[in-house]
């Protein structure tokens, strides 16, 4: 009873704080170009702050750790593409939720026939939720294997995933990945710990496996697709968190100075990035909108 | 896969990173609008900008795109594969891929023409001491099998 108890109160905390992260100057940053894109915007915002408490139970079911969720939680609410997409009218916050809704439920329910309803309302409401998918819209053309192949290193590179994103052209972050860059070991602890549950590797395939050919398939490539697994990222984020965590239990006074010199690292990038957001991101898209405006 | 972008030739080294400081300084320090320097300082130093760079530059070369370019699909799939067949001890082949970096990311007497000479040379050599590794390992149970 006191566990469930304190779950719904580290979910509860976690959802109301992310509501001041996602809404607070919803209007002002990124800048607001018209009045009708609030609202988009704040659809966006309101799918992905849905998306936190979803993260928070999968996270307790793979691991049996709050600890694990919480970080879980923590990462995906400032993983820089999730902040980027849940403060613009973007097209992909929808379909993460149902994706993440979808994953949980298959994850908790047990009952055949449920997962089976489960699934065709998935695949029934992806059109509803991701209508400008690529497949829906009609490509012109196929790609061909040397495209595809091409796309598909471009989504696993470490550029991508942790130095420069530009899947959302003009609006995009651009100097920052998927993920920030100091996470970069809490990721490879965090893969190698789930790639050791075999069971879960099955579903967790298909999170990022899925997005992913549709993404490399695309022939005008973008790599947006690939964000329907950010919640993916952060569960394995939280994972290498745990890990981390775990070992500097047991560990030797130096090894023990190294990971309090990492943990500085970290809080500094998280600084940076919440500066660079806040300021630097909104007078970049000012400056080029004009320049747009002047010239084009 | 395209031919070897350009971006990568001799661009992200020690040189590059330092000449780029200035730079990301003076951008830093005009956006932030210089009412808060001590602020501006925190974030915005040369420890942390070369840092960034450097990590950066770190993973460039292990990069699966870039690899793809320098040789074909099929060799990183067989490396990948193969990484999580050979043994524990076995896997010390793959330790250059770690220190490969540094090759370029430190200006040296070397062309950057020639560094990924050498780079391709290992990729290339590292299949055949695989294949020899699994055909060894194979070998040796089947012998144990027979006995």
């Amino acid at each position: 009873m006191q566990n469930k108890m304190g779950n719904f109160l580290t979910i509860l905390s976690l959802t109301v704080l992310s509501f001041f992260w996602h809404y607070y100057l919803l209007g002002g940053v990124p800048p607001l170009m018209s009045r009708e894109v609030l609202f988009g915007r704040i659809i966006s915002a309101t799918f992905s702050i849905l998306v936190l408490p979803l993260v928070f139970i999968l996270g307790l079911r793979l691991t049996q750790s709050r600890v694990a969720a919480f970080f879980s939680v923590f990462w995906l609410v400032f993983m820089p593409w999730h902040v980027e997409q849940s403060r613009l009218v973007s097209p992909v916050t929808a379909i993460t939720f149902s994706t993440t809704l979808y994953i949980a439920v298959l994850l908790t329910v047990q009952r055949r026939l449920l997962r089976f309803l489960a699934t065709v309302a998935y695949i029934y409401f992806i059109p509803i939720t991701y209508p400008t998918l690529w497949i829906f819209t009609g490509p012109d053309y196929f790609i061909d294997i040397p495209g595809f192949l091409k796309n598909s290193f471009l989504i696993i590179s470490s550029n991508f995933l942790f130095f420069e994103n530009k899947a959302f052209g003009s609006g995009s972050l651009k100097v920052y990945g998927v993920m920030l860059w100091s996470t970069l070991p809490l990721f490879i602890f965090g893969l190698s710990r789930l790639m050791a549950n075999a069971r879960l590797t099955r579903i967790i395939r298909l999170w990022f496996l899925l997005p992913f050919f549709l993404a490399a398939m695309n022939p005008d490539y973008t790599g947006m697709e690939v964000f329907v697994s950010t919640p993916l990222f952060a569960l394995i984020l939280g994972f290498g968190t745990l890990t981390l965590i775990e070992e500097a239990k047991r560990l030797p006074s130096l090894k023990f100075l190294l990971l309090g010199t990492y943990a500085v690292l970290i809080a500094y990038s998280l600084m940076e990035f919440t500066h660079y957001y806040g300021v630097h991101y909104p007078v970049r898209i000012i400056k080029e909108t004009q320049y747009a405006s002047r010239h084009f | 896969m395209e031919k070897l972008n350009l971006y990568f030739r001799g661009v992200c080294d020690l040189f590059s990173i330092r000449q780029d400081l200035p730079h990301q300084l003076w951008d830093g320090a005009t956006a932030d609008g210089g009412t808060n320097l001590l602020g501006t300082r925190l974030i915005h130093n040369k420890i942390m900008i070369i840092t960034t760079h450097f990590f950066r530059c770190y993973s460039l070369p292990l990069d699966l795109f870039f690899l793809g370019q320098l040789t074909s699909v099929g060799i990183i799939v067989f490396l990948t594969v193969g990484f999580f067949l050979v043994s524990r001890r076995q896997r010390f082949f793959y330790l250059p891929f770690l220190f490969i970096p540094f090759m370029f990311i430190f200006p040296g007497n070397w062309s950057v023409e020639f560094k990924l000479q050498i780079y391709r040379y290992y990729i290339h050599l590292l299949p055949m001491v695989v294949a020899a590794c699994l055909l060894i390992a194979i070998v040796q149970r089947r012998m144990r099998y027979a006995k």
